[in-house]
């Protein structure tokens, strides 16, 4: 530790007041969307555009950040949807997979790589489970699941089927999220599902015939009330390329009834071992908590995690973590339904959070409906700012002419630093004006110079990249880790950082947001400070290495056991 | 029900000339029935003043007589004189108690007076003395009036087993029986009367759709449009578009009431239940709008206040919710509710404008000691301020309160933890999830229909 606590926080305190951060100054940030010329030009398929009969056309994708080719530049993986009635020869909607050219623009190499399957994609997450060096991918359906494993060439090849996870048809698998849960080296898998509508959808009934199958008045597609929930998934890495299903014996199942869909691993109770959080849809959402045998226990309730401040239930979609508030405990974001607000929950370090959505300033806009949810430090001032993606379920609300629109802006707010958010979507860009009916987000370094971008999958529509015209003054750092002992990717990683007397914390994280992935690489923003003065990193294994004086504004490798760190080569 | 009550039909404008006859059969004098029949022609043809002249000098002619003073007091009620009128009909009771002509305008004189312990016991004594079927009406008439439906029920039947084809008689027992919550013998007598002019009447239609609503059968709303078509006077509209927004029929209930505003001047009833249809369908910024109209056009309105603020507070715009809360407890003798409101947005605001919001709820309880949210909130503040005992206090007083209230059992939960009584703790979480929770956005819609459908009203 670089200081004691007490003076650690009276250099906090001197830090903030000197000046690095810029909290207090105006927002001066302006993101642009980038996607139709970065080559981002797939439309998203998610049933009709403009009458949606079944839930299913309405809850869109998610997306991944994933180094596939290992060339040290994020590459995106956008998860696609289909329609009901197409027939084989029609021109079939595919996920894509987009390499990035390291110029601002993407080649899409969906078919080279061997991805070119149609289906009803849902989420996507991303680790290297077979611990190979190449980061490979996981993508729910309706239906089947995929694992793409990576095969280093440029290609993938799925292997669901083999390693067990590719389900039955008629499941409808939404969140994943890779996660070392017993910390024995090897990825485990997480996966919720949301509704069981069974194989052939005849047992939904139809739009407007019941008491939740309208939205305001108006005939909507029925659900997720009123049908029935989906199952929560564990699959045990068994190694040799196999997965077994413990979602029994790990006590995951004993928590039944939710319609699950973000997934969120965090160590909430800083005791090293990675705890799981569920967004769940119109019910309870889950807190699992790590035993340290194997076994999760649901604490939702019981943390306060499981609804708002008044135990009301809420309709959570995305969620996302981060330490905000800089107190070393990480806390949770979740976005909800309109006419409702989302949720802040702060960790009070004793196994319970407190919703302080309204202090923060998060609770005032509640026309719109939130998905994908990031904590991003997006003017690298040191605090994690936080960004929600928005739009409604489907074109037919429109009919009850409410305020809360099919198509809605994104929303960005400016951590200040004091426990509150700043709304500064209106002054962050052309990008933040733009309409749209958002569903997964996520975000990286695309460039690797600092700016975060970030990637939201569109309904309907071409998926948006928002990236900013320009470099922040602030500094900042990036890193990869990479286990030996641990998982290859240091998923669960922790690492606290200190610069300019200020500590970071974060984790290395797969899935989170709405069934998306952000780049595996952490990002912290760093003020004014130039270089980070040290860096702790606890690897799943329980070793912690210790690094000091790196140089900001660069991305830099840390092995696990080497005590040392390297800038990350491109190749 | 008062409104209900007021839309009884006067079925009783005829009845003096005919039961000043009635009292031929009780024993004046021929001399005295002599002069009275001369009088007659007078009020008949509105020559008051003169028949009043006339009745006066006959009554210094033939003293304690009790036709004439009852004659005299129909005079006066048709001068709108009425404690002149009382006065002469307490006279002809007085020389002829058994008058039935007298007890029914004194009757329903004291009935309109609100001395409805003297109307009712006159009403009885004249029921049992006649069986006409007009006199029987009126009795029905006046005996809804003081409240007490099953005599009215009892007379407006005997009139209509006696005239059954008389509309006016016909709904009034059917109102009658609505007000004694025999729904489906509301119905049936409305069927009996929907081929004749009365089944035409916006009255008609208002009562077979609250009646249809009662007993919960369909068409309710479509009944109460009809009545609002017919009479657009705005108790019908506004009526109409709750019963639209009842059966979730939003958009309908907006349109209508739109139309309505465009039609006529504004009232508080149409504009706050197209507030009430505007927040349903999620048009905040136009619900907003339309309460501040109906604020603007009654200020003294508490429930269009509280619709206003409350729909501000649900929509996230605290400063303006505030605002509007505390231009409403500038009034003097404000409702609870407004003060309870005010607490949860001050609090919602800031936190660290506790003290403001306890004030605000300390008014609360004291004007409605019996509202389970005002102890929640309360606790809410304690438990923040780390006063587990007293936020345990509140709690627990919420829900005996209200034992279907299941927030607090949430906040008990989580407090019986961190003292460590487990036991305490499941047993609340028990007991909070037996409860089922709703969705905040589903809370807001229940106590739209709650706090906004009165401020219709």
């Amino acid at each position: 530790m670089p200081f004691a606590a007490g003076l650690g926080a009276i250099l906090l305190a001197s830090a903030a007041l000197a000046g690095l951060t810029e909290t207090g100054t105006r927002f001066s940030l302006s993101f642009v969307n980038i996607a139709r010329r970065a080559g981002l030009t797939m439309v998203d398929v998610c049933g009709s555009e403009t009458h949606k009969k079944y839930i299913l056309e309405m809850n869109g994708s998610g997306l991944a950040f994933i180094d596939y080719n290992r060339d040290g530049f994020p590459d995106l993986f956008v998860v696609n949807g289909t329609q009901f009635g197409l027939k084989a020869g029609n021109d079939l909607p595919t996920s894509h997979l987009y390499r990035n050219n390291r110029d601002g623009t993407f080649t899409d190499v969906t078919r080279a790589a061997g991805m070119t399957y149609t289906g009803w994609g849902q989420g996507a997450c991303v680790g290297d489970f077979d611990n190979d060096g190449w980061d490979d991918l996981f993508v729910t359906y309706y239906g089947r699941n995929r694992l793409y494993h990576n095969n280093g060439d440029g290609t993938f090849t799925d292997v669901a089927g083999q390693a067990g996870l590719a389900g039955a048809e008629g499941r409808w698998n939404s969140g994943c999220a890779f996660v070392d849960y017993d910390r024995d080296g090897k990825l485990d898998l997480f996966m919720t599902n949301y509704v069981d509508l069974g194989a052939d959808l005849s047992g939904t009934p139809a739009p407007g015939s019941g008491e939740f199958c309208q939205y305001k008045g108006v005939p909507i597609a029925c659900g997720p009330r009123g049908l029935k929930p989906g199952l929560n998934y564990l699959f045990h890495n068994e190694g040799g390329g196999r997965f077994r299903d413990v979602s029994v014996t790990s006590g995951i199942r004993q928590t039944e009834g939710h319609y699950g869909l973000g997934v969120l691993t965090l160590d909430y109770d800083n005791d090293g071992w990675p705890d799981i959080y569920v967004a769940d849809d119109s019910t309870a959402s889950i807190l699992y908590h790590n035993q340290h045998n194997g076994t999760f226990r649901d604490v939702g309730f019981a943390s306060g995690t499981a609804f708002n401040d008044d135990g009301e239930p809420q309709a959570g979609m995305g969620v996302a973590a981060a330490d905000y508030n800089h107190d070393g405990w990480l806390d949770i974001v979740k976005t909800n339904f309109s006419d409702d607000s989302p949720n802040l929950y702060r960790n009070n370090g004793n196994g319970s959070f407190g919703d302080r959505v309204f202090e923060a300033g998060l609770g005032r806009i509640r026309s719109y409906l939130g998905w994908g949810v990031l904590f991003v430090d997006v003017d690298n001032d040191g605090w994690p700012d936080i960004l929600s993606v928005n739009g409604h379920l489907s074109p037919e609300i429109e009919a009850a002419g409410s305020d809360s629109r099919f198509k809605q802006k994104k929303l960005l707010y400016r951590n200040l630093g004091n426990g509150r958010f700043d709304d500064v979507s209106s002054e962050a860009g052309p990008a933040f004006a733009e309409l749209h009916s958002s569903r997964g987000a996520a975000s990286a370094d695309l460039l690797n110079d600092g700016r975060m971008a970030i990637a939201v999958n569109e309904l309907s529509e071409m998926p948006s990249l928002l990236m900013l015209d320009e470099q922040t003054r602030n500094h900042w750092i990036g890193i990869r880790t990479v286990g030996t002992k641990s998982n290859r990717d240091g998923i669960g990683a922790r690492i606290e950082i200190w610069a300019a007397g200020i500590k970071q914390m974060e984790e290395v994280r797969s899935g989170g947001s709405y069934l998306s992935q952000n780049d595996l690489r952490m990002h912290f923003g760093l003020g004014a400070a130039r270089k980070v003065d040290e860096m702790h990193v606890t690897w799943p294994s329980g070793r912690a290495d210790v690094l000091k004086d790196i140089p900001a504004d660069q991305q830099i490798v840390v092995e696990e056991g080497a005590d040392a760190w390297k800038p990350q080569r491109s190749k | 029900m008062i409104r209900i009550a007021r839309q009884f039909v006067r079925i009783g404008l005829a009845l003096a000339a005919s039961t000043a006859l009635c009292a031929f059969a009780q024993a004046p004098s021929n001399e005295e029935q002599q002069y009275l029949l001369a009088v007659v022609p007078l009020i008949q043809s509105g020559a008051l003043p003169e028949a009043e002249t006339r009745l006066a000098d006959g009554l210094k002619k033939y003293p304690r007589s009790a036709i004439l003073s009852n004659a005299l007091g129909i005079v006066y009620e048709r001068e709108k004189k009425p404690a002149a009128a009382m006065e002469a009909f307490e006279h002809a009771l007085e020389w002829l108690p058994t008058f039935t002509a007298a007890q029914i305008h004194l009757g329903t004189l004291y009935a309109e007076a609100g001395r409805c312990d003297k109307a009712l016991v006159l009403f009885s004594a004249a029921a049992t003395a006649t069986a006409d079927a007009d006199a029987l009406g009126t009795l029905g008439l006046g005996a809804a009036q003081c409240n007490d439906y099953a005599a009215a029920a009892q007379y407006l039947d005997r009139a209509h087993t006696s005239k059954p084809d008389a509309a006016a008689i016909t709904y009034n027992l059917a109102l009658a029986r609505y007000q004694l919550k025999q729904y489906d013998q509301t119905l049936d007598l409305l069927a009996s009367m929907e081929s004749g002019d009365g089944g035409q009447k916006p009255d008609f239609f208002f009562l077979r759709g609250k009646a249809k609503r009662a007993a919960g059968r369909s068409g309710a709303a479509k009944d109460l449009v009809k009545a609002c078509e017919l009479d657009a006077a705005g108790i019908y509209c506004s009526e109409a578009g709750e019963e639209l927004i009842r059966e979730e029929h939003f958009p309908e209930a907006a349109q209508m009431l739109q139309q309505q505003l465009a039609k006529g001047p504004p009232t508080t009833a149409i504009l706050t239940t197209l507030g009430l249809a505007e927040f349903r369908l999620g048009r905040y910024r136009d619900s907003a709008a339309s309460y501040q109209r109906a604020v603007e056009l009654d200020k003294s309105n508490d429930a269009a206040w509280e619709g206003l603020v409350f729909l501000r507070y649900m929509t996230g715009d605290l400063e303006a919710a505030k605002d509007s809360a505390d231009r409403a407890l500038a009034r003097p003798d404000v409702d609870f509710y407004l003060y309870y409101l005010q607490a949860l947005v001050i609090y919602r605001l800031s936190r660290n404008s506790a003290d403001a919001a306890l004030a605000s709820l300390k008014q609360a309880m004291a004007k409605n000691p019996g509202f389970a949210p005002t102890y929640y909130l309360r606790g809410k503040i304690k438990m923040d301020r780390n006063d587990l005992a007293g936020a345990l206090n509140d709690f627990e007083r919420a829900t005996r309160l209200d034992a279907k209230y299941a927030l607090p059992l949430y906040k008990m939960a989580q407090i019986y933890r961190r003292l460590g009584r487990q036991s305490d703790a499941e047993n609340a979480a028990q007991r909070f999830e037996a409860l089922g929770a709703m969705r905040e956005e589903e809370v807001l819609s229940r106590q739209t229909q709650d706090v906004l459908m009165p401020a219709a009203k």
